[in-house]
């Protein structure tokens, strides 16, 4: 029986192109990555699937990448998102509108056009 | 005890502990001083023409003869280095035959060349060593520093080695195109860390980097992580730092300018719910590292901060409170940051001039302060420099650099 992985909801989540994320059972904190326990209490964790809905904290456009497999999708655009489920994460952004990408704007969870083995975003309407 | 007489040797011409019997460490109740008096550099090289043991020594070997020490009398040992491992500190020493009473591995990233220096002196006052070597280097080229990065902690593997995530240029560029937005920081403000510190290069012959940089070249350069473009980011090489810290009894003996270490201070995870450097950790301690030193921020004759990137100069800047939160900019348009100027910056030339050797980065702020205080930087000497700070930041995991270390260091003669 392997050992269970802490991340591999997460991990499946990205795969599907869900967002799947964890809740503090004791005081509802978000972390955001995957964690053995809440940073914040050091209670368990349960996981929800979140809404894949937030909005651009910061952005980059990364014109090269050191990773051969990657090349490809260049330009990458990098992004911290502020979760409207209360965590942050950073992710890429798809799609051709993605060099569009600005501080504020709302994204989603990308169901096209993915390329990662992690959950990935999309500029909104 | 730190020192059995067993490892010292007879040789009676050595600086040792021959001479200083047995007060070196003393009984209990004594309070020993520790001074750092010797530093050193290997050769840097852009194309790695020497494996990494080749620049520890390199770099032990010309810190130890600058103090007149010899191998034998050091019994403590502090390593920072990324691509040693499975080496460390314990298998260096075998390497170069050291007995050790006291060893310390830097896990610090970039932090750890502070942070390893700060506690070799907590070693000597407490008398578990005598003579400390500090060492922190690296053989990495720009490839294999990038592949590094994939791996560097277990969050960067798992959560942005999958988004081809451009290594720490690409979150760098967040906290700078995040900086902008709040603040208005400006392309050209930045600029000038990057440009002053290559003039300061001009005057160092261990810089790699040899060529003039204008304000021109750094906006036109090729864009890396926009907004980050090509002068924003170090080059990783290959290099090694030497730093000596020794019993107060030792270091009369050295006849070498006494330095002390006035106060050090880290702080690491500052920011558990951030994802970026900003703040980047340093406003933790700020205030009680200078409360430590006794000293004010303008009674500083230079400053050597972590420049892995000009942006995190800026942050640096306000998060150890030279200027409020988000005046950067304008602070580095009004600054002079040469040598002979307001507030000399990274003065031999830093990360962004000499080439980044992986660990060794975070120590050739401590190396460049040590040689500054002992008077002995030739043409980018800071005029009677007495006392300056040297700050460290690294580890970068999941968007932010998780440790940060800061150390006021000033002449004790």
């Amino acid at each position: 029986m392997p050992v269970p992985d802490h991340a591999a909801r997460f991990q499946e989540g990205g795969a599907e192109g869900r967002l799947l994320l964890q809740r503090c059972v004791s005081c509802a904190h978000v972390p955001g990555l995957p964690r053995i326990a809440c940073p914040r209490c050091f209670g368990p964790l349960g996981w929800f699937e979140a809404p894949g809905t937030g909005r651009i904290v910061s952005c980059a456009i990364l014109r090269r990448t050191h990773n051969e497999q990657f090349e490809r999708h260049l330009p990458i655009v990098l992004a911290l998102v502020r979760l409207d489920a209360g965590a942050e994460l950073i992710s890429t952004l798809v799609g051709p509108d993605r060099l569009e990408a600005a501080i504020g704007r709302p994204v989603d969870v990308a169901r096209e056009d993915r390329w990662s083995t992690l959950v990935q975003f999309r500029l909104a309407d | 005890m730190g020192h059995d007489g067993d490892g010292v040797g007879g040789n009676a011409a050595t600086i040792g502990a021959r001479e200083l019997g047995n007060v070196v460490c003393g009984g209990a109740g004594s309070v020993s001083e520790a001074r750092i008096v010797s530093y050193a550099s290997s050769p840097y090289e852009k194309e790695p023409e020497h494996e990494l043991l080749w620049h520890l020594w390199t770099a032990a070997q010309r810190c130890l003869e600058r103090a007149g020490i010899e191998k034998r009398d050091v019994n403590g040992l502090a390593l920072t280095s990324f691509s040693y491992p499975p080496g460390n500190v314990v298998t260096l020493a075998e390497h170069f035959g050291m007995r050790l009473t006291w060893g310390e591995q830097g896990v610090f990233g970039g932090a750890s060349g502070v942070v390893t220096v700060g506690r070799a002196v907590d070693a000597i006052r407490a008398g578990r060593a005598r003579c400390v070597l500090c060492l922190a280097g690296d053989v990495f080229t720009v490839a294999s520093h990038d592949s590094m990065l994939d791996s560097f902690t277990p969050a960067m593997g798992d959560y942005l080695a999958p988004h081809g995530f451009g290594g720490a240029n690409g979150l760098f560029a967040l906290v700078e195109q995040r900086h902008r937005a709040l603040y208005g920081t400006t392309r050209e403000q930045l600029g000038r860390v990057a440009v002053t510190q290559r003039e300061h290069a001009l005057l160092n012959p261990g810089a790699l980097f040899q060529t003039p940089l204008t304000l021109e070249d750094y906006l036109a350069a090729r864009p890396i992580a926009e907004p980050l473009r090509l002068f924003d980011c170090v080059m990783p090489c290959s290099g090694a730092e030497a730093v000596l810290v020794v019993h107060e009894d030792l270091a009369a003996a050295t006849r070498r300018p006494p330095l002390e270490l006035r106060a050090m201070r880290e702080a690491h995870n500052a920011h558990p719910e951030l994802l970026m450097s900003l703040p980047g950790g340093f406003e933790q301690y700020a205030n009680e590292l200078f409360a430590d030193a006794r000293l004010g921020r303008g009674d500083l004759d230079f400053v050597q901060l972590y420049d892995d990137y000009p942006i995190m100069v800026a942050v640096q800047l306000e998060c150890s409170g030279f200027c409020e939160e988000g005046t950067s900019g304008a602070y580095l348009e009004a600054t002079d940051l040469s040598i002979h100027g307001d507030l000399p910056l990274n003065t031999g030339g830093g990360q962004l001039s000499c080439g980044q050797s992986g660990a060794g980065g975070g120590m050739i702020g401590v190396v460049e302060a040590v040689q500054q205080l002992q008077h002995e930087a030739g043409a980018r000497q800071v005029a009677d420099a007495r006392c300056g700070l040297v700050s460290g930041f690294g580890l970068v995991s999941y968007g932010k650099g998780l440790c940060t270390a800061g150390a006021i260091l000033a002449r004790a003669d």
